[in-house]
């Protein structure tokens, strides 16, 4: 893989009390080391040798060897001192300096209308980003160090732009990750999107044959689907993803999902659940619960390893609690979200309510700071069950839409939960987390 | 992730941020003392390199290999890549 232009592998961001590097040819992020951290600030300042010599007099020459190896493999650092870009940042309370991920919707105009869809798309909204908004938007993401922008929707396809804004993220260095139907990709557009191709191609997909997947995404959706899966195998060679949202409907056809996505030669299937969002809110019935999830998952895996096919699905039961470096749900921590119009939000399938300011008007990083929505969600206090949990350091009451949508409110827990009462409090004797099928009365705000 | 050996790559520059971000080594304000004839230096004295306060920092928290282990941040939903990183130190976790 070619990462273009050179220079742009890696970012390395400083916070106070952590060092996070992003390679593009992993496309993910990498907390360093302590010592690692110091290699690549230092070579830059007195010398790689010397960096290695300091280092090594202080945690071990074997070791300090070893972290130097580590990162000259990486590319990250050479005798001038770090290859790529550094970032010196302020920490943020309970949330990384600036989000590690950006979803955007890139339309609400959708040829599809699923009933499970977080965004109620459809129509085009007028008053969508511009292109121009959009690479304003990335350069934003680029001066805060958020390397993964996901370009969702609506379809994405549906906007022209599209090998634009994935091209353009490129040349400034931030991987695109796209989601679609597949429905309307034909080989031009293919074409221009293979000049700068995205890290992910994810095609969505809610069951395995027409009268499943159709109940859920419309008349003649699945066909629609497969025949753009034909075009990808025909012009596109950097491969694509399958995802599927699990509903109670389908739940108990993953395996026969997991043949499908090897038929059509999927790189990876991904399975997740449907959340209490957007459309979702209107039909109920297809809201995920833990155990639906879980079995899912338990009856996809036996086929998945049959047929070789790398799955993606997070178990709940495994997971246990939501664990994101001890930040519990990642809105506001660790991913925000910026729907087509430009609302910043902390999370895309949280309710209007968390939206905290548009792009067109306000600073990306003011909004990560001190957006209403995300001091919000990073000001909770834990429930009574939260507060009395183990789990509570790394969970902090799990899904924030869930958790609302049990009427649990922001404190959790969240309907998934896995309560456990820590060693020193008096255990509640009746963890409220099963999930109401009331009318939400949507965020405390 | 498989760690690809980048040998024939160009070195770039350290970028921005990289010297602008952080103190620059300041010339020492000692004075040299003369050791009369015989011993002029022809390039001049050059002060011990010194790191910058941030690189100093780092350096009191390292530890060693044992003590800290290298993993992917986990980034929540929509990130999977078509192809799973052939290395991946932890498991990713992205399932909110
Ligand atoms: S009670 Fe449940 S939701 Fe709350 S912290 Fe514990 S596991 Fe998480
Ligand atoms: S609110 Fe739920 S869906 Fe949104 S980021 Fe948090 S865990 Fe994920």
């Amino acid at each position: 893989m070619t990462i273009s232009p050179p220079g742009l592998r890696h970012t390395l961001r400083l916070e106070a009390d952590r060092a996070l590097l992003y390679d593009r040819v992993a496309h993910q992020y990498f907390p360093l080391s302590a010592g690692e951290a110091f290699l690549c600030t230092a070579a830059a300042e007195v010398g790689l040798d010397e960096a290695t010599r300091m280092l090594a007099e202080k945690i071990g020459e074997e070791d300090a060897a070893e972290f130097r190896a580590q990162l000259e493999d990486e590319g990250a650092i050479d005798q001038n001192g770090f290859t790529g870009r550094l970032l010196e940042q302020r920490d943020i309370k309970g949330a990384y300096a600036a989000p590690l991920v950006c979803h955007l919707g890139v339309t609400l105009a959708c040829n599809f209308a699923c009933n499970h869809c977080y965004s109620s798309s459809g129509q085009r909204a007028k008053d969508e980003l511009t292109l121009d908004d959009i690479k304003r938007l990335v350069d934003q993401l680029v001066d805060i160090g958020c390397m993964k922008l996901v370009l969702g929707g609506g379809e994405p396809f549906l906007r022209k732009e599209l090998p634009d804004i994935v091209a353009y993220a490129d040349s400034r260095g931030v991987d695109c990750f796209v989601h679609t139907n597949a429905s309307l990709v034909r080989a031009e557009v293919l074409e221009r999107l293979a000049k700068t191709p995205p890290a992910s191609l994810a095609v969505s997909l809610d069951g395995p044959d027409a009268h499943t997947n159709d109940r859920v995404r419309g008349p003649r959706a699945f066909d629609k689907t497969m025949k753009g899966l034909e075009v990808l195998r025909a012009h596109w060679p950097h491969g694509f993803n399958l995802s599927v949202t699990i509903t109670p409907e389908n739940a108990d056809l993953t395996p026969r999902l997991v043949a499908l996505a090897k038929e059509q030669g999927a790189k990876v299937l991904l399975l997740r659940p449907a959340y209490p969002a957007g459309e979702a809110m209107k039909d109920t019935s297809l809201i995920c619960d833990r155990e639906t999830f879980a079995r899912a998952i338990d009856l996809a895996r036996p086929e998945a390893e049959r047929l070789g096919v790398t799955l993606d699905a997070p178990h709940p039961h495994e997971q246990g609690v939501p664990d994101f470096d001890g930040f519990g749900c990642v809105a506001a921590r660790v991913v925000l979200g910026v729907d087509p119009r430009g609302n910043v939000t902390p999370c895309l399938n949280l309710p209007g309510g968390f939206d905290s300011g548009n792009i067109k008007e306000k600073k990306l990083s003011d909004l990560w700071k001190k957006g209403r929505g995300f001091v919000l969600l990073r000001a909770q206090e834990p429930g009574p069950q939260c507060g009395t949990c183990k789990h509570y350091e790394t969970c902090r009451g799990g899904c924030r839409v869930r958790s609302l949508y049990a009427e649990n409110g922001l404190g959790g827990p969240d309907s998934w939960c896995h309560y456990e009462p820590r060693e020193d409090v008096v255990p509640l004797k009746t963890p409220k987390h099963s999930p109401k099928r009331t009318k939400r009365t949507g965020a405390s705000t | 992730m498989t760690v690809r050996r980048t040998g024939s790559r160009t070195p770039v520059s350290t970028g921005c941020g990289a010297s602008s971000t952080r103190g620059t080594s300041k010339p020492s304000p000692r004075k040299p003392v003369s050791t009369g004839c015989g011993t002029p230096s022809t390039g001049g004295w050059t002060p011990k390199p010194k790191v910058s306060t941030r690189s100093k920092e780092l350096l009191e928290k390292a530890k060693g290999k044992d003590k800290t282990e290298k993993r992917t941040v986990s980034t929540g939903c929509g990130t999977s890549k078509p192809s799973t990183p052939s290395k991946p130190s932890k498991p990713t976790r992205t399932g909110c």
